[in-house]
């Protein structure tokens, strides 16, 4: 019955932004979005029904940590944080992105080598 | 990580944080849209849109945490306890009947468990075999004291072995007299066994040396009953025949002895058996413990050399040829000993088999009824049903919530049959003993008991859960919720399985009836059965004078005093003594020396010879037809005489007057003649299932080999209701010796009776389980009537619209009712024919195609179904067309 995802890029990418985003600053869901959102100049169109999944795996894996917090509009907001092992995964993931990255470079740009 | 453990605590706040979460994240959106100049009914539509399906998200983010299988498994479970909660009718009647049909199961089960495949609580008690002798005259397990030596110092397959005689025995305590079971047993009893003490010590192998202090071992039972747990029990003196006996110790209270359906109640090492014993108690059972890796085979062969050798030495030099071939037919084997030896009337086994069988198809027949019942409610949730359907709910997820709820009903079914269980086992242990066995028996509900419960609930399941969740799963979303099914009529195909069900359950419950309905038959002809004697007004008494001490003459004189002074008790007619009680089983069986007028086959003249004391005939009824009956003068030292019965005298001496003639035995001594004084009328003495008596013959007590005396029972005749005069006759022994303990007082109508126990509690336990079956059968008829006319109620409102009158109606609804039953009745007839053939031998003077028992049943049947499509069937015919009508 589940849709078939298609929330981003490939599998880990939404993770991989979300952590590099909570790397800057802490945040709450809906300021993440648009964050990413931002971010993207609108490129990258988050949708929020992945993003609470997402977050609760990060969770799980101890990647990012939450606590609840009163933000600056006076709502009460839960407020995920980096933790260590979640900037060692990100460093790692963006590391393997890079390569993945210039593979794909290398075979979508011709003429060269 | 044991983080899931703390997670499985801390979820319930997980979930929590998490809506809130998304419910502040939503409010947030709508904010900024409002801010942003939106009204904010449309930001909260907008909002709501752009985010998505909150559920399937809030699902998916908790599905993160979830070994997702085991938890969707909890929540249908609550599910499922909910939905049974919200019908409570339903649910009682469901749970109530899988309760009977697995408790009853459960019930017999313990009892079979107990019975047949429960081990001694010794140690390895696989090991342990008990020996049997296989030869031409005999097949036994009784072995000389010399025999068994012999076994004994000459095997090498066995670690240890030991001989018994079980044994009646009088203990005094404190001077009271107290009738009990006892055990002679080698010294190395408990060792072997790898039995220990719970209090004191066992016996050794020391104390069956010859010349050591005499000491005993009680049960634990027995210190109960008769020390009431006393510590300091140990060095206490009992006597036994004027033997002082030292208490040495109590067994554990699991160990009732090795006799499976009995209980010892004292042990005494062998070294006192010959002055212990019972007169007829010659010889010894021998049991043993093979060594690690020894073959049962071997060993079998070792011990039957060892036999062979020891009964050839026993011939002496001149064995003749037919001697030889004898010895050479002999051999031991090795029965397995684990269980205990199994010592319950031979029927039991096949009782027990037949009531597995009954409680078998009671089962399969409250899973037809609930399978019914789970179909029914299927049908009426198609709504629900497809709701959920066209909500996205997987086919495969429907069809496991709906077999969950069958698998709750299921075990809640089992837990209370379990419940049921616990007071049914004592009930079916009273109604399947006779009074001594069985009362032993080790039956209480362990962790066996509690896998066959959850096995045979979990079969249930799925034998009535499987087809509801199939037929669910399979529903159309689309044609139901346009309401297309209900008044098309797409249920009809559904009412397929459900009529096969009834139909089943109906021939399932002719089949029990059937049986039942033969084994009353059966019981009733048993009991009208004339024994040839009177039973009325005979009271009971039995005496063991060798365990108080009395021996040869002074025995014989007891009972002469004995018999003067009951046969003056007030109330009393007449008093005698007989070996053997009428009707008890107890014989000694006489080969006759010739056969003057075979008839059928038969190859010698058996006997069975009683002997008694004068007035015996009198006594019991028993018509003298020619001669007399025995005198005070037929004394020890008297000439043989003997008193024989019709069938006896015409097969001996056809044609000839037998009075005075001499009869020879095989088994007697060359010279040894008697002659007949007297003939009687046949009597049935061993069971009332003979058809054709065994020829019988009567000698006076006096005159009756050593062996058999020692025991004995005391008929008197009374005036009035015998157990009346039980009383007198008490007090009368009391003055003849205060210190004679009497055992088993009934009345000679109950001892008959008794014999009958099997056949009773058979009968009895059928017809209970027979009638819960037509109940079960007629709650199903009654069930798919009601539906069915549910179902068509708009049809048969057009039918009365277009001119059909109510009477119409009311006999179509009966008709297709009984189309059912009568089907049901057919092919559980056909049935019955068949399966009768495996009561054939438990049935007495029935055939087990009695025509008018099926004819009963199927009457019985048709009356029952009727009565069961009544009540729809006046409502259908009551249907008002317009109501009818402008429902749908």
């Amino acid at each position: 019955m589940k849709k078939p995802e298609q929330r981003d890029l490939f599998p880990g990418a939404l993770e991989m932004m979300i952590l590099r985003t909570l790397k800057r600053q802490p945040l709450h869901g809906y300021a993440l979005v648009q964050h990413i959102k931002r971010t993207s100049n609108d490129l990258l169109q988050i949708e929020e029904g992945s993003l609470y999944p997402a977050l609760q795996r990060l969770l799980k894996e101890e990647l990012v940590k939450a606590e609840w917090a009163v933000s600056s509009t006076n709502r009460r907001v839960r407020i995920y944080r980096l933790t260590a092992a979640g900037a060692k995964h990100l460093q790692r993931q963006v590391s393997s992105f890079e390569r993945m990255l210039e593979g794909i470079t290398r075979v979508l740009t011709p003429g060269e080598s | 990580m044991m983080n899931w453990f703390k997670q499985l605590f801390s979820r319930r706040r997980l979930y929590d944080d998490l809506s809130e979460e998304i419910h502040e994240h939503l409010e947030e959106k709508i904010e900024e849209l409002v801010a942003s100049g939106m009204p904010r009914k449309e930001a909260a539509t907008a909002a709501r849109r752009e985010f998505g399906n909150v559920t399937l998200m809030e699902e998916d983010s908790r599905a993160v945490w979830q070994w997702s299988s085991m938890e969707s498994f909890f929540m249908d479970f609550r599910y499922g306890l909910r939905q049974l909660r919200k019908n409570p009718g339903f649910t009682a009647v469901a749970v109530l009947t899988l309760a009977l049909g697995i408790g009853a199961n459960t019930a017999i089960f313990s009892v079979s468990d107990a019975v047949m495949l429960k081990l001694l609580p010794a140690k390895n008690p696989k090991q342990l075999v008990y020996f049997r002798l296989l030869s031409p005259e005999e097949h036994g397990s009784a072995f000389s004291r010399a025999e068994f030596e012999q076994f004994r110092d000459l095997s090498r397959s066995f670690s240890g072995m030991f001989a018994f005689d079980t044994t009646r025995l009088v203990v005094n305590v404190d001077g009271e007299p107290d009738f009990v079971w006892g055990q002679c047993v080698s010294g190395n009893f408990y060792s072997v066994l790898g039995v220990d003490p719970s209090l004191g010590r066992a016996l050794t192998s020391d104390d069956d040396q010859p010349g050591r202090p005499a000491v005993a071992v009680i049960s634990y039972d027995y210190w109960k009953r008769k020390f009431a747990q006393d510590p300091s029990v140990a060095g206490k003196t009992i006597t036994l025949k004027e033997i002082p006996f030292a208490i040495v110790g109590v067994a554990p209270a699991r160990f009732r002895g090795i006799e499976l359906g009995d209980s010892t109640d004292i042990w005494v090492p062998l070294a006192f058996w010959e002055q212990l014993r019972l007169n007829d108690h010659l010889t010894l059972g021998v049991m043993a413990r093979m060594k690690p890796g020894a073959v049962e085979k071997q060993a079998s062969v070792e011990l039957t050399l060892i036999d062979r050798q020891f009964t050839a030495a026993a011939l002496g030099s001149n064995i003749s040829p037919q001697d030889e071939r004898d010895l050479q037919a002999r051999s031991v084997e090795l029965v397995p000993g684990g269980r205990g030896l199994v010592d319950l009337p031979d029927e039991l086994p096949r009782s027990l088999l037949v009531l597995t069988m009954i409680v078998g198809l009671v089962l399969l027949i409250a899973c037809a009824n609930v399978a019914n019942l789970l179909l029914a409610r299927a049908v009426n949730r198609q709504r629900e049903i497809a709701v959920r359907l066209a909500l996205g709910a997987p086919r495969m997820r429907l069809f496991r919530q709906l077999f969950t709820e069958s698998f709750v009903l299921a075990v809640t079914g089992g837990a209370l049959g379990l419940l049921f269980t616990a007071w049914t086992t004592s009930f079916l242990v009273r109604i399947l003993s006779d009074g001594d066995t069985l009362q032993a028996l080790d039956v209480h509900a362990d962790v066996r008991t509690l896998y066959f419960t959850l096995a045979v609930s979990l079969s249930t399941c799925l034998l009535f859960g499987i087809a509801p969740a199939f037929w669910a799963a399979r529903v159309d979303a689309g044609l139901t919720l346009k309401g297309v099914a209900s008044s098309k009529g797409a249920n009809a195909p559904h009412l397929g399985p459900r009529k096969v069900l009834v139909i089943s359950q109906v021939s399932l419950s002719v089949l029990l009836l059937v049986g039942a309905g033969l084994l009353v038959r059966s019981l009733q002809k048993l009991s009208i059965v004339d024994p040839g004697f009177r039973q009325e007004n005979v009271l009971l008494v039995s005496i063991y004078p060798t365990l108080s001490g009395y021996e040869g003459a002074r025995e014989l004189d007891l009972y002469a005093r004995a018999q003067k002074r009951v046969s003056a008790a007030p109330g009393v007619l007449s008093a005698t003594f007989s070996r053997f009680r009428m009707l008890s089983g107890g014989r000694w069986i006489r080969v006759a020396s010739h056969f003057a007028s075979p008839s059928n086959g038969e190859k010698e003249l058996r006997v069975i010879c009683n002997p008694v004391a004068p007035r015996f005939f009198e006594s019991m009824g028993i018509p003298l037809i020619l001669g007399r009956d025995f005198t005070d003068a037929d004394g020890g030292a008297a000439p043989r005489v003997a008193v024989v019965s019709e069938s006896f005298a015409r097969k001996y001496f056809p044609g000839e007057d037998p009075l005075g003639k001499p009869l020879r035995f095989k088994d007697g001594k060359a010279d040894e003649q008697i002659a007949v004084v007297g003939v009687v009328k046949e009597v049935k003495s061993l069971s009332l299932w003979e058809r054709e008596p065994v020829p019988q013959m009567y000698i006076p007590l006096a005159q009756a080999p050593a062996d058999l005396l020692g025991q004995i029972t005391m008929e008197a005749r009374t005036a009035m209701e015998p157990a009346t005069a039980a009383a007198a006759v008490r007090d009368a022994m009391r003055d003849v010796d205060a210190n004679l303990p009497l055992v088993r007082i009934i009345t000679q109508k109950a001892q008959t009776e008794g014999t009958l126990q099997n056949e009773r509690s058979l009968s009895t336990l059928s017809t209970l389980f027979g009638v819960l079956a037509l109940l079960l059968a007629c709650l199903g008829l009654y069930g798919i009537a009601a539906y069915s006319v549910a179902a068509r109620t708009r049809e048969i409102g057009i039918r009365m619209a277009l001119g059909a009158r109510s009477d119409d109606v009311h006999r179509m609804v009966l008709r297709q009712g009984m189309r059912l039953a009568l089907t049901g009745i057919g092919v559980g007839l056909a049935g019955a024919f068949v399966v009768s053939r495996l009561l054939a031998s438990l049935l007495f003077g029935i055939s087990g195609t009695d025509s008018l028992i099926y004819a009963g049943v199927s009457i019985l049947l048709v009356l029952v179904a009727l009565a069961a499509c009544y009540i729809p069937a006046r409502r259908a015919a009551r249907v008002d067309p317009m109501v009818a009508l402008r429902y749908e």
